[in-house]
């Protein structure tokens, strides 16, 4: 490894811990200045009322116990050196960590977004193929109108239809939430499964609807390209250049994009995961916000913001893995 | 390019095993949702599926699911409960008796009360809770309400007031905020940060109800029943909260069979949902009245709402029955004069139901000399300035935007009398509009709700009322502190027995209903729905359905 | 190509004209109240809402509410992102390199989120709305753009035009730009159809302007008074619809002009 990829490395990485300093800077200020004592749902409204008045000292007790006393500056310095801790403070609303709280919702929300992400990949590069394969054909027509279509639907009116068609009118599946309860083994797999089908199905659809232009447009880049002209002069068959010359080079760069997704939707599943009463990161912004639970609503944006981060590095690390002519170069252009 | 086709290999079988799982799947669950029958008829209840909208955050009594359950006396047991009516009854004490001047409160207890780990239930556990209550949590009900703690003997107990509010802080103290419950001593005595306690050994309490697990991926808490509970064992055996986040999914829930009945402190199904759960043969949608009510409030220390005719006139300006409709539908209707809900202690029958009449709020408005001096379509002061009405709807996010809906059309109606009002477009979160409404005081027209609990506790005119508390520290802050009016709050809370308090509340109600000091906009039906193909003998408290603490001992299998 | 236009733009300037004629157009005073809960019938052919204003007003209303957060942002968004771009890709080496890092750091913030706890906190404003979404998506116009700006300055006329002499502002708002008015107007549009998208999203869960009608508030309206289970499409099918064109109509748009350049 040559000094110049190290430096490239290390730039990339830094970029990517600057931008996490940038939010969570970002984040501290603006709960700072929002209206509101944030103590004062420490202690509840009517409570707070109360002890403002009466009991005042109670208060600035309070304030010294959750760091909230002294300059604006020693705040900031206090509130950075616990996040280097992994302190994100604790909520508002029941004193539980909000790491603790994040972490178990963020695996929820993975567990959405994993399988919709493989699903939308692994369907976006076969139809986008079918689609790019022959450009103008039938196929490719109904294929990228009906991708054109569904990316129109915003994914919450997706579900929204889904719930009625699939749950209201046909009663397939449940109207929410992760698993029934009480089950183990295989049941309980099957019955998870069933929770995930409505929510991951419609995730994936408005994602597929997204993979497959693409994919269509790196195949048809492909056909054009020059090791596909040569493999034809060849006299090679046409399957094997699909397979051999056109999927591999169109497909290989998706797969950075697809990875890219990942952290993207964490942030974009939260209007399903209201809809489907998934009990993820959304839904724990979206009540945070509904309580002002400070501590929460800054975790939140923060991790999201991490896991934007490290879906990034991840696509670069696999962009590097995978195609040889980014790893050896102009990989910041992607 | 060996290694992309195995990775292409692993991708579409990953898509295929979980489509065709999936699809396996729906068809199970559908066939599966089905409950099986109970087996005996008349016998107690193995496992009774509740549906709810709260949060089991934590394993502690500051747990958002506890909180509520214990207002019901449930895995904490309170000192006194309320009754189907609403009046409080002995619970974990065997009778308590007021002073007779009101200042005081002793609570005398049957010996061999346990705890759930088996220990026995002294007076020290209860003294040091109500010590925790006053020192530690410093919550609005200790610190308003209680002075000191003193235990008589081995089984009673004197809680001291400030003034003579004995009666109202037993009302209160069965709905105190959370962590006010009655800690077991030798659990508690050495925890330093209460908050921060939890698990297992902070769920020991002295409810009929002990704790027993929570799946936190689907969302149920499990209960069991407390076989050496003092008033004898109930008979549901088990009781399973499920956990849902908005009552869509609760009706929802109704419809797949998951619940047989719904837990939700003073709040049930809207009358939206009827129609949906009406179409379900094994409920009965259990109706019940909301004891509170959203209302509109006016603020007393501005000039022109400070005006009794203008408040009048203002009240004649309203249109009742859209207001209603907006809120529950068919399901909510205009109410009468006064605040306080029918149903409810101290509603008065011979009010008047309230009507819009536009012809009279004009002709009160123009008689008042609030007429329209520039000929721009709207009234102006007596004195000719521009008179402009802010109104300002409450931010809660159970009721999503309802208040506002509201606003929308209380500005309309106060426009079509020539009143120059306009949505206060500065306020949108709860923390603004309650600095708004309970510390800058800067509205002249408020949306808002009186909650059932408050209703319940002790009347709507505690978040009218502005008053000092005993130790001259101003407790109530509401903005009405008019002599006449804080006399009769002070009567509420000081009345000594059910009898004072039920005649000072109808007092209230008469003064509302003259001084209009507050509108209601509507009469809610609420709807608790339950199930009665395989169950029996439920049991109701006013105004909070069929899951109540008498049903969880008289429900029966059918 | 004029005649694609057409075909492609219709319901984009259908929209624009319902937008602009909304008073003659609507039938009804959208936040006049009559009956509330009507089903659909002759003088209210969507039926009306909770409050009993007029659904099929309220969606012509909404048309304003859409357009107005989707075209201001994204000429703002566009605007901004593209110059910020071409200053980018002109100056190039350090100054290149800080400002790249502040369109990496920019995408990488998650924008719905963002938005959705700014409008919680901010007044409620079509305004606040309007700046909270331009805070992060002007980055994805200034990255492609500087991406093809690099591109363009190494060419011939661009090359002479610095020889010449030419000042930095000149050259990017005379040369720079223009040549890449193609990538710049799609962009645009993308930006347009997701800064609607995400006024209806932040309106549908009950945290959008509140006074002014939007289709996402329709919608949020809709389900609190148990639109679904009732049944009434009338009430929340039509905004569903409405999005979803519109949307349609910027992306097909979009692919006119891809087609042409």
């Amino acid at each position: 490894m040559s000094w110049n990829r190290v430096g490239r490395y290390g730039g990339r990485v830094l970029m990517y811990l600057l931008t996490v300093w940038f939010v969570a800077s970002f984040n501290f200020f603006l709960i700072r200045f929002m209206p509101g004592d944030p103590l004062e749902h420490l202690v509840g409204e009517e409570d707070y009322l109360y002890l403002s008045t009466a009991h005042p000292e109670v208060l600035e007790e309070l304030e010294r116990a959750y760091g909230l006393d002294g300059s604006l500056f020693l705040q900031y310095k206090t509130y950075l050196l616990r996040l280097l801790r992994g302190d994100l403070g604790r909520s508002y609303k029941n004193n539980v960590p909000v790491l603790t709280l994040i972490l178990q919702r963020l695996a929820r929300t993975f567990r959405l977004i994993l399988p919709a992400v493989v699903l939308a990949g692994a369907l976006g590069i076969l139809l986008g193929a079918a689609a790019g394969w022959r450009p103008g054909s039938r196929l490719d027509r109904w294929i990228s109108r009906l991708s054109l279509v569904v990316y129109s639907i915003p994914g919450y009116c997706l579900g929204m239809l889904g719930l009625m068609v699939f749950c209201f009118w046909l009663g397939w599946v449940p109207a929410g939430g992760i698993s029934s309860g009480g089950l183990t083994g295989a049941a309980y797999v099957r019955d998870a499964l069933w929770h995930m089908t409505l929510p991951v199905g419609v995730l994936a659809l408005s994602k597929l609807s997204y993979n497959i232009p693409m994919m269509r447009s790196g195949v048809v880049e492909a056909k054009r390209a020059d090791y596909t002209l040569s493999a034809r002069a060849k006299g090679v068959g046409s399957a094997q250049i699909l397979f051999r010359h056109v999927l591999p080079n169109a497909a290989v760069p998706m797969i950075a994009v697809f990875t890219m997704q990942l952290g993207f939707i964490v942030s974009g599943s939260m209007m399903l995961e209201r809809l489907f009463n998934w009990d993820g990161m959304g839904l724990l912004v979206y009540k945070a916000i509904g309580g002002n639970d400070y501590p929460i609503l800054q975790g939140s944006l923060l991790v999201l913001t991490v896991c934007v981060v490290l879906s990034n590095l991840l696509s670069d690390v696999l962009c590097a893995l995978l195609d040889p002519r980014i790893r050896d170069g102009a990989w910041n252009e992607i | 390019m060996k290694f992309l086709k195995q990775f292409f290999g692993f991708l579409l079988c990953a898509a295929m095993t979980v489509s065709l799982a999936a699809c396996g799947a729906s068809l199970d669950g559908t066939e599966s949702s089905g409950q099986a029958a109970a087996p005996v008829s008349g016998s107690d209840v193995e496992l009774l599926h509740v549906g709810c909208i709260y949060e089991f955050d934590v394993e502690s009594p500051y747990c958002d699911l506890i909180k509520y359950l214990s207002y019901d006396s449930f895995l904490y047991a309170n000192l006194v409960r309320y009754d189907a009516d609403n009046e409080v009854v002995p619970c974990l004490c065997e009778r308590f008796e007021i002073a007779e001047d009101g200042t005081a409160v002793t609570f005398y207890f049957k010996e061999g009360i346990r705890w759930h780990d088996g220990q026995p239930l002294t007076m020290e556990d209860i003294a040091f809770s109500l010590n925790l209550w006053l020192d530690v949590l410093k919550p609005s009900v200790a610190l308003r309400y209680m002075k000191s703690v003193e235990v008589l003997d081995e089984t009673s107990i004197r809680v001291n007031m400030q003034s003579s509010c004995a009666y109202v802080f037993l009302r209160h103290m069965i709905m105190s905020s959370s962590g006010c419950v009655i800690y077991p001593k030798h659990i508690w005595e050495n925890v330093e940060d209460l908050k921060s306690f939890t698990g297992k050994a902070a769920m020991i309490g002295c409810g009929p109800y002990q704790y027993d697990a929570y799946d936190s991926e689907a969302k149920i808490a499990y209960f069991n029943r407390f076989e050496d509970y003092h008033e004898g064992a109930p008979t549901i055996k088990r009781i399973a909260f499920h956990l849902y986040e908005s009552p869509e999914s609760v009706v929802m829930a109704y419809k797949n069979r998951e619940i047989d009945c719904m837990f939700q402190y003073a709040a049930g199904l809207a009358g939206t949902y009827v129609p949906a759960l009406q179409e379900l043969d094994y409920l009965d949608t259990g109706e019940e009245i909301n004891l509170g009510s959203p209302i509109l409030v006016f603020n007393f220390q501005d000039a022109l709402t400070g005006d009794l005719e203008f408040r009048k006139a203002v009240y004649y300006a309203l249109d009742y029955d859209l207001l209603a409709a907006a809120n529950g539908g068919e399901y909510c209707v205009p109410a009468g004069k006064g605040v306080i809900s029918p149903g409810n202690i101290g509603y008065v029958q011979d009010l008047p139901v309230n009507r819009q009449d536009t012809a009279e709020a004009n002709r009160l408005l123009d008689a008042a000399g609030y007429t329209d001096k520039n000929g721009d379509g709207f009234r102006e002061n007596r004195d000719g300035s521009e008179m402009k009405i802010l109104v300002s709807p409450a931010y809660s996010p159970s009721k999503g935007t309802l208040y506002q809906r509201l606003a929308e059309v209380v500005i309309r109606d106060l426009q079509n009398v020539g009143i120059n009002a306009y949505f206060d477009e500065k306020v949108s979160n709860s923390d603004a509009w309650r600095a708004r409404f309970s510390q800058d005081k800067n509205f002249q027209i408020a949306i808002t709700a009186c909650s059932q609990g408050v209703a319940i506790i002790d009347t709507v005119n505690q978040s009218l009322v502005e008053k000092a508390g005993a130790d001259g520290t101003l407790t109530w802050n509401g903005t009405n502190n008019t002599p006449e009016y804080v006399e009769i709050f002070s009567k509420i809370i000081d009345s000594r027995n059910p009898e004072e308090y039920a005649a000072a509340a109808a007092e209230s109600q008469r003064y509302l209903a003259e001084q209009m000091a507050a509108v209601s906009l509507g009469v809610e039906r609420m709807f608790y729905p339950y199930n009665t193909a395989d169950y029996t003998d439920w049991s109701f408290r006013s105004g909070n359905g069929a899951f109540s603490y008498d049903t969880w001992f008289t429900l029966k299998t059918k | 190509m004029k005649y694609n236009w057409w075909k492609r733009g219709w319901p984009l300037a259908v929209l624009l004209l319902a937008a602009v004629f909304a008073g003659p157009l609507a039938p009804w005073d959208p936040w006049e109240m009559t009956a509330p809960f009507l089903r659909p019938c002759w003088a209210h052919p969507l039926g009306t809402n909770d409050i009993g204003q007029d659904i099929l007003s309220e969606l012509i209303y909404g048309a304003r509410t859409s357009l107005l957060v989707g075209v201001t942002a994204s000429l703002a968004v566009t605007a901004f992102g593209s110059f910020y771009g071409a200053c980018a890709a002109w100056f190039g080496g350090w100054t290149d390199r800080l400002m790249m890092a502040l369109i990496n750091v920019a995408l990488a913030v998650p924008s719905l989120p963002l938005v959705i706890v700014l409008s919680a906190f901010l007044d409620r404003s079509v305004w606040n709305l309007i700046l909270c979404i331009c805070l992060t998506s002007w980055a994805g116009t200034a990255r492609v753009v500087r991406a093809r700006a690099m591109q363009l300055r190494e060419t011939g006329f661009i090359r002479s035009c610095r020889a010449m002499g030419c000042g930095p502002l000149y050259t990017i708002l005379r040369h720079l730009l223009p040549n890449l008015k193609e990538l710049i107007f799609t962009k645009g549009l993308l930006s347009a159809a997701s800064a609607m998208l995400t006024e209806t999203s932040v309106s549908y869960l009950g945290l959008g302007p509140l006074t002014s009608k939007s289709w996402g508030t329709i919608l949020n309206d809709a389900f609190r008074s148990g639109g679904l289970f009732n049944g009434y499409w009338w009430w929340y099918l039509p905004p569903l619809a409405c999005i979803s064109l519109t949307v349609f109509s910027f992306l097909s748009l979009r692919g006119g002009s891809e087609q042409k350049g």
